[in-house]
């Protein structure tokens, strides 16, 4: 189910009637039912393989809390007979029993994942690497569809089932209230990958309708659907046209064409975010922030601290800490602490670990090589900003610079912006080539003879008017939001102002917004 | 219950806002008779005059022209055809008319998808084209809720603001005209010709498509109402097949197995049966280069002749005259007889 149509809109307005009526401590079922639901509209017969990864997950974490039960009990039962020695080699191999449990549930949905998302992929390189050797190919006969939110459910259950081995958690018990962390429709999709003590307390909470949560949420929708639907949409086709042919326009064009990609992704993805957590808000419901104003960033660290926030943060405490902590990381740190200095010391172990986390992140967005270099790519400029830190605080002191300077502010943010740009747009042409091929033709034919040559594939100076206000607009909003929350803002206006806005949004999406999202196609008899 | 009313009165508020652009937006649509489909109140205006109706879709709509078959014939007729028009919806129009007009012939046009073609199939655009037929706001609200399906209410609301201010751009620019409909008795012209493909791609192309020939159940009913409505009223029922271009007749296969089934059923019910397809001089008549829009729909050029023709034919079959000679038997027949092979 599209979540811009009518069937969408009516569903969600159904539920939350619902959610509001039935006795509360049924809210969270009430929840499950239009989880399943929505999974259900999406394809009945993948539905296994959620329910697979939330029953390994409910037996693995709980077998783990068993374990774990049972050597308190009996610690706690022997206390006065067990010796440290004695305790420690109980916790040792209680904590083995745990690890393999929790091995077992990542090796299985992990494995399930990686076979859906990278076998064919896998399997593209090993026969271009026989190839090479001459004869045997191997066929490609998997035909199966990608689960709908595979990626997301299962990096946010095995979340949870690592924080259950780290003893952040204590396992859930109830299968039912599991199956709806794992499902819960609003992420599903597009995420936000949330961590199992934000969001699932609030599933078993008391709920009550406050006409501040329900303004809230649905001016948050509104916003959302224009993003998503005038914006992002009515980007579409320029961003299209440029990818699918960048050879022929001229090197603005390219440029402006990749800037307009910068926006339709940003309006899209977090279109959707705040369509979804202004109906969790509705429901009475926080789901984590997933941006935050991205590319007023002044580094490219700073940018992925903003850009899809929950897949960072999911990266940071489960590959990142782990790596960097380690034991084997802390002895290469110690060892080049000696080696090249206090400063390179601390950089190397930390980059090792961020080397890790960006190959992960680049095959986590796509499976082909194009991904893995953009992947490297944001993996290398935070790096090097790491290991050239000094360098630049030498320099800025040097030149008098203060990071507080307003122009020095806009040029990181611009700088950034245009790095985040050239970064986004290498794995979205097609192949690396191709990607590569787009930035090349940035740089030629920069004699443009017209203002109409920057934009030869807009569909018409109304589209591309009403294109700019829609821009303005976020950007005025993105302005807003630095000091205040634009609710707030928002809030201070008359009444009949801020209805007469949200119906002149309302408005925008029903006349721009529509026929942009409509993929019935032209009408037959369009004069008609 | 303070915060449900504060919500209530605040959706409220915004709808209300929002209705009222809305109803800015379109209002000139209407006002100033400027949608595509103004035959309903035009049907009103002229009713209790129409002696000769022509019921059927898109094919029928663009090439038949009350005037002439009006100046040759003597009668009184209007276009009663739709775009997409499914027979439900050809039968309530026809009922409505036939009680409120002296109605003697109906010409039921028929093209290759009239009786194998779902409501389903034309969905959005079909539902926007019935809405616009429609006389009153009643009948539209209640076709709204009962015909259509709520995943097509988005799309038709903004189908409705785009033409309203289309209509508002046009009369800012000082370019507001009267549709055509309004002066020409239902008949709605396309606008260009398209030159058709030439003839010698024909033998590269001939029997790549396939029609569907199994008429659905809802088609086969309401055409069983149409013709059971005509015999009651004793009106004369004239089964019509519209020239479609060659290159459409060439390509497709099952032709003939739909004009039989035509033939039988027009037979059955004591009906005549013109496919102008088989027309002797239709090469001559409708010259590919000219008398077609669309493979399957006729310019206004092709549409002049073939009004004419069909005046003539049933001028001729009045008078008891013999017209066989004038029309092949089979699509086959007259595929080998132009192009041989």
């Amino acid at each position: 189910m599209r979540i811009t149509s009518m069937s969408f809109v009516l569903c969600a307005a159904a539920l939350v009637v619902l959610y509001y009526r039935i006795p509360k401590k049924w809210q969270w079922a009430a929840l499950l039912c239009a989880s399943l639901g929505f999974y259900a509209a999406g394809g009945l017969r993948y539905a296994g393989y959620i329910l697979m990864t939330a029953a390994s997950t409910y037996a693995a974490t709980l077998a783990m809390g068993r374990v774990s039960q049972k050597q308190k009990a009996y610690i706690a039962a022997n206390r006065n007979t067990l010796t440290k020695a004695e305790k420690s080699e109980i916790k040792k191999k209680n904590n083995r029993k745990k690890k393999g449990l929790m091995v077992a549930a990542l090796v299985l949905n992990f494995g399930i994942l990686c076979v859906f998302k990278y076998f064919h992929f896998a399997l593209e390189q090993l026969n271009h690497i026989f190839s090479l050797f001459g004869g045997l190919q191997l066929k490609d006969t998997f035909t199966l569809l990608v689960p709908l939110g595979i990626s997301f459910y299962t990096f946010q259950t095995m979340g949870y089932l690592v924080d259950v081995y780290w003893g952040k958690v204590e396992p859930e018990r109830n299968f039912g209230k599991l199956l709806l962390f794992v499902s819960f429709f609003p992420q599903i999709t597009q995420g936000p990958i949330s961590s199992f003590a934000q969001l699932a307390p609030q599933f078993t909470q008391p709920h009550s309708f406050t006409y501040e949560n329900y303004a809230g949420g649905c001016q948050r929708m509104i916003w959302g659907f224009f993003k998503k639907m005038v914006l992002a949409n009515l980007l579409a086709p320029c961003v299209s046209a440029v990818f699918e042919n960048y050879s022929a326009y001229a090197g603005p064009a390219v440029l402006i064409g990749m800037f307009f990609y910068s926006i339709q992704i940003y309006a899209d993805f977090s279109g959707y975010m705040d369509i979804m957590c202004g109906l969790c808000q509705i429901l009475d419901i926080r789901l984590t922030e997933n941006f935050e104003r991205p590319y007023f960033s002044k580094s490219i660290a700073e940018y992925w601290r903003r850009w899809h926030i929950s897949l960072g943060a999911w990266f940071k405490n489960y590959i990142y800490y782990p790596i960097a902590v380690s034991k084997w990381n802390k002895r290469v740190g110690k060892w080049s602490q000696k080696k090249l200095g206090r400063i390179f010391g601390q950089a190397l172990p930390a980059s090792i670990a961020l080397v890790a986390v960006w190959l992960c992140t680049g095959l986590w967005h796509g499976a082909s090589w194009s991904y893995i270099a953009w992947g490297g790519l944001n993996g290398l400029f935070i790096i090097v900003s790491l290991w050239m830190e000094p360098l630049y605080a030498a320099a800025r002191k040097k030149l008098h610079l203060q990071e507080s300077n307003w122009f020095w502010r806009a040029f990181q943010v611009i700088r950034t912006y245009i790095l985040v740009c050239f970064i986004k747009v290498l794995p979205e042409v097609g192949t690396l080539g191709q990607g590569l091929g787009l930035w090349r033709q940035i740089f030629t034919g920069w004699n443009v003879a017209s203002f109409s040559q920057l934009f030869p594939y807009a569909p018409g100076k109304e589209t591309l008017l009403i294109l700019f206000f829609a821009m303005a607009l976020l950007f005025t909003t993105s302005l807003i939001q630095r000091k205040t929350p634009i609710r707030v803002w928002f809030g201070r206006f008359p009444s009949a102002i801020r209805a007469l806005a949200l119906a002149g949004l309302l408005f925008f999406i029903v006349y721009y917004g529509v026929p942009a999202s409509n993929d019935l196609g032209g009408f037959l008899y369009a004069q008609f | 219950m303070r915060s449900f009313k504060k919500a209530l009165l605040s959706t409220l508020a915004v709808l209300l806002c929002f209705a009222l652009l809305v109803a800015i937006a379109v209002y000139p649509y209407f006002a100033f008779d400027a949608f595509y489909y103004q035959d309903a109140s035009v049907r009103q205006s002229l009713a209790g005059q129409f002696d000769l109706l022509i019921s059927g879709a898109s094919q029928g709509l663009c090439s038949i022209i009350p005037k002439t078959l009006d100046e040759t014939l003597g009668c009184t007729s209007y276009n009663l055809c739709g775009a997409l028009e499914p027979m439900k919806y050809r039968y309530l129009l026809l009922k409505q008319e036939v009680e409120r007009n002296p109605v003697s012939t109906v010409i039921l046009e028929l093209s290759y998808d009239a009786m194998t073609r779902t409501r389903d199939d034309s969905g959005l655009e079909l539902a926007i084209y019935q809405l616009g037929r429609l006389e009153t706001a009643s009948q539209r609200i209640s076709y709204l809720f009962t015909e259509v399906s709520p995943k097509y209410y988005g799309s038709i609301l903004s189908d409705t603001v785009e033409r309203g201010m289309g209509v508002w751009k046009k009369l800012l620019r000082g370019k507001l005209e009267a549709p055509p409909k309004l002066e020409s008795q239902g008949f709605y012209p396309y606008a260009n010709f398209s030159p058709m493909p030439d003839k010698d791609t024909y033998q590269y192309h001939r029997s790549e498509g396939c029609i569907l020939t199994e008429p659905t159940e809802e088609n086969l009913y309401y055409l069983e109402q149409i013709l059971t409505l005509c015999q009651r009223n004793n009106i004369e029922v004239i089964f019509l097949a519209v020239p479609t271009s060659e290159s459409f007749l060439w390509r497709e296969d099952n032709l003939d197995v739909m004009r039989q089934w035509y033939q039988d059923t027009s037979a059955k019910w004591d009906c005549t049966f013109y496919d102008f397809n088989l027309l002797k001089s239709k090469l001559e008549r409708y010259p590919e280069a000219t008398a077609y829009a669309d493979e399957t729909h006729m310019s206004k050029t092709g549409a002049i002749a073939f009004s004419e023709d069909l005046a003539m034919i049933l001028s001729m079959t009045q008078k008891g005259e013999n017209i066989d000679d004038l029309f092949y038997s089979t699509y086959e027949e007259a595929i080998h007889a132009r192009f041989g092979g």
